[in-house]
């Protein structure tokens, strides 16, 4: 069990690419932390450097307060599990799972009892005498996990290990990882691009981009309340939709979309901050479950009625996701809507903007307005 | 339908097998020779009888050869030296292959192109350089003089070999040994080394092969008798007058089995898809 701290830790890589500009973040013991952001973000090689696979360039990483920036991966009390799984191919599972505790002079029967126990943590105490070549992806990937939980280390990093897994198995070992901390409670940081993965599993997700974090929060917070328009777009599926447009009025504002698109009251809440912006350029942000279906929505000044041409329906089975364009401009967004009624596709549907639940974005800076 | 393609099936297997014969009596014909005139009394190195085994079959080749000549002497020559050579090869080809895979450093490029080059040039034209430089050295009628030339000889090949092999094993291996306790070299030696071992033996039998039948640096380096290897010793049947071919054949013979033997023992090692199940695929 350990915390984690990051200060102002920064990775330039030959030819002076910069993959991470000064991270700076604080993981309290037990915590279950995701990076998350697309390719290229910073997220793996922060990982890595936590791991001590990768040198820093600036900055220091503290592993229980202890600073490791010199101290060897073997010997920082750390586990990892990889992407790729990276077994022993030459060695048994058991031998791939002992191998940590062989290395570290544990004795016959302290290595035999926590195999056998990670074995049955996992459920893989049947393939235990097998070559990694004889298992599936999963169970692969169980061994993968098993070779770090035998080592009970203070930290558990964990480098996209679903990344390879079919959907199926992937929600599987998702509710199993989030298990296995729970049990072991242990500090665990977890790298995926996925962001159901750290909307799901995460106490506290570390959302990245081009080597700065652009966000740290509980996914919910996240979620709600996303700090600039690529936070907003890059948690939730479908993605959150995004008009840009001006402000314009005096007392009643009003978002008018560019391109002679659509028009919506803003709710007398936001006014104020939004006063500000009157004339100016603003992107405004609506997720796709806030568009309902007229009939059911309320009224009220939150609530801002649209016609819209339906393009495209895809349903889910549980709700629908609609396509729409907008009369005017014929730009393309999405609303996801219940599933009682498929609407016809290439007509009209009348559907409603939570108003209240709208993001509002500077279309320069794309930092939140309100 | 399915008579006809039983038939097409079963021509397919008799023009195959009949290919493979062919080839394989090309490929043993020469062998029979060697046999056969080795087990010939005296020196008849044509013959116009076609039997399978001479008729007036002798092993007195194979025993003159023993009591008569040096043989044994240069059978542990040979293998001292080639012993040595393949020990060298493969502890420096394993080790440097790795660093020219893994490892960023100052010319990494230089030093890989530099080996190839060394490739280009035929070995009659470095024996003068290298002649000149052990006789600076003094290591002209040495072991140590013999095995320097031929690892150098061989390495080029064979560091190149093992990078090519390191170059298909993933990286996170030695990463997950480096978590998992190993040091750097722990790695390389716990985890890659055995992986590689089809690169390993490829780099035993090449430098095996280079020092146990080479002749021309050896002609030119080891001019004692007493230090003369395998294929110095045959050459010596050969004389202005005649050449004793009947022990030629028989020493050729003795000369094959070691390699054959090593080849045998280190197949075994010579599997593919080792890393196989190691990674995603």
């Amino acid at each position: 069990m350990a915390s984690v701290r990051l200060e102002h830790v920064r990775k330039i890589f030959e030819g002076g690419v910069v993959a991470v500009h000064g991270v700076t973040l604080d993981i309290k013991d037990k915590e279950f932390v995701v990076l998350v952001g697309p390719s290229g973000c910073g997220k793996s090689t922060t990982l890595r450097m936590i791991a001590g696979l990768e040198d820093m360039t600036e900055g220091n990483i503290f592993i229980d307060d202890e600073l490791v920036n010199s101290v060897p991966p073997k010997d920082r009390d750390i586990a990892m599990v990889f992407q790729n799984y990276a077994l022993y191919p030459h060695m048994s599972v058991y031998d791939n799972l002992a191998f940590g505790l062989k290395l570290r002079k544990f004795s016959t029967n302290e290595i035999d009892g926590r195999v056998k126990e990670a074995a049955s943590i996992l459920g893989i105490e049947e393939y235990l005498a097998r070559k990694p070549k004889a298992l599936s992806g999963g169970q692969r990937q169980r061994v993968a996990v098993g070779r770090a939980i035998v080592r009970k280390p203070k930290v558990f990093l964990f480098d996209e290990p679903l990344s390879n897994l079919d959907a199926k198995l992937r929600v599987q070992m998702r509710t199993e990882i989030s298990k296995l901390h729970q049990r072991l409670g242990t500090t665990m940081i977890y790298v995926t691009h996925d962001q159901t993965e750290a909307m799901t599993m995460g106490d506290k997700i570390v959302l990245m981009k081009d080597g700065h974090v652009q966000q740290i929060d509980s996914p919910l917070q996240i979620y709600n309340k996303p700090v600039n328009k690529f936070v907003a777009g890059f948690i939730g599926s479908p993605a959150m939709n995004f008009l840009e447009g001006t402000i314009r009025g005096k007392k009643r504002l009003v978002f008018k979309e560019g391109g002679g698109g659509l028009e919506v009251m803003i709710p007398v809440k936001r006014v104020s901050r939004l006063k500000a912006f009157i004339g100016r350029r603003v992107t405004l942000g609506i997720r796709p479950e806030h568009i309902l279906r007229r009939k059911h929505s309320g009224s009220g000044d939150a609530r801002a009625p649209v016609k819209v041409k339906v393009e495209v329906v895809e349903p889910m089975g549980n709700e629908i996701f609609v396509y729409f364009s907008t009369q005017r401009n014929g730009l393309q967004y999405v609303a996801r809507v219940d599933a009682s009624e498929e609407p016809p596709v290439g007509r009209t549907l009348e559907l409603v903007f939570e108003m209240q639940k709208a993001h509002y974005f500077d279309a320069e800076t794309e930092e939140v307005i309100v | 339908m399915a008579v006809q393609h039983k038939r097409w099936s079963i021509l397919h297997k008799v023009l195959s097998y009949s290919v493979l014969v062919v080839f394989a009596g090309i490929a043993l014909f020469p062998i029979w020779q060697v046999v056969n005139i080795s087990l010939r009394p005296g020196n008849r190195l044509l013959s116009t009888v076609l039997e399978f085994i001479p008729g007036d079959a002798t092993f007195d080749n194979y025993v003159r050869l023993f009591t008569e000549r040096d043989f044994l002497l240069w059978m542990w020559n040979s293998a001292l030296v080639s012993f040595a050579v393949t020990v060298t090869g493969v502890a420096f080809a394993s080790t440097a292959g790795y660093g020219f895979s893994r490892f960023r450093f100052l010319g990494k490029k230089f030093g890989l192109l530099a080996l190839l080059t060394t490739q280009m040039f035929p070995a009659t034209m470095l024996l003068l350089p290298m002649y000149i430089m052990l006789i600076n050295l003094g290591l002209i009628n040495t072991y140590l003089g013999i095995i320097i030339v031929y690892s150098a000889t061989a390495l080029p090949f064979c560091v190149w070999t093992m990078k090519g092999y390191y170059d298909t094993i993933p990286v996170s291996l030695e990463e997950a040994a480096r978590i998992d306790g190993c040091s750097s070299f722990g790695a390389f030696y716990r985890v890659i080394l055995p992986l590689a071992s089809p690169a390993l033996v490829i780099t035993a039998l090449f430098s095996f092969m280079t020092a146990w039948s080479e002749y021309l640096v050896a002609s030119q380096i080891l001019q004692d008798t007493l230090l003369w290897t395998l294929p110095l010793g045959l050459k010596s049947f050969e004389a202005t007058m005649s050449t004793e071919w009947g022990m030629y054949g028989a020493a050729s013979l003795i000369v094959m089995v070691p390699v054959v033997i090593l080849f045998l023992a280190l197949s075994r090692w010579l599997v593919s898809g080792l890393t196989l199940g190691s990674v995603k695929g």
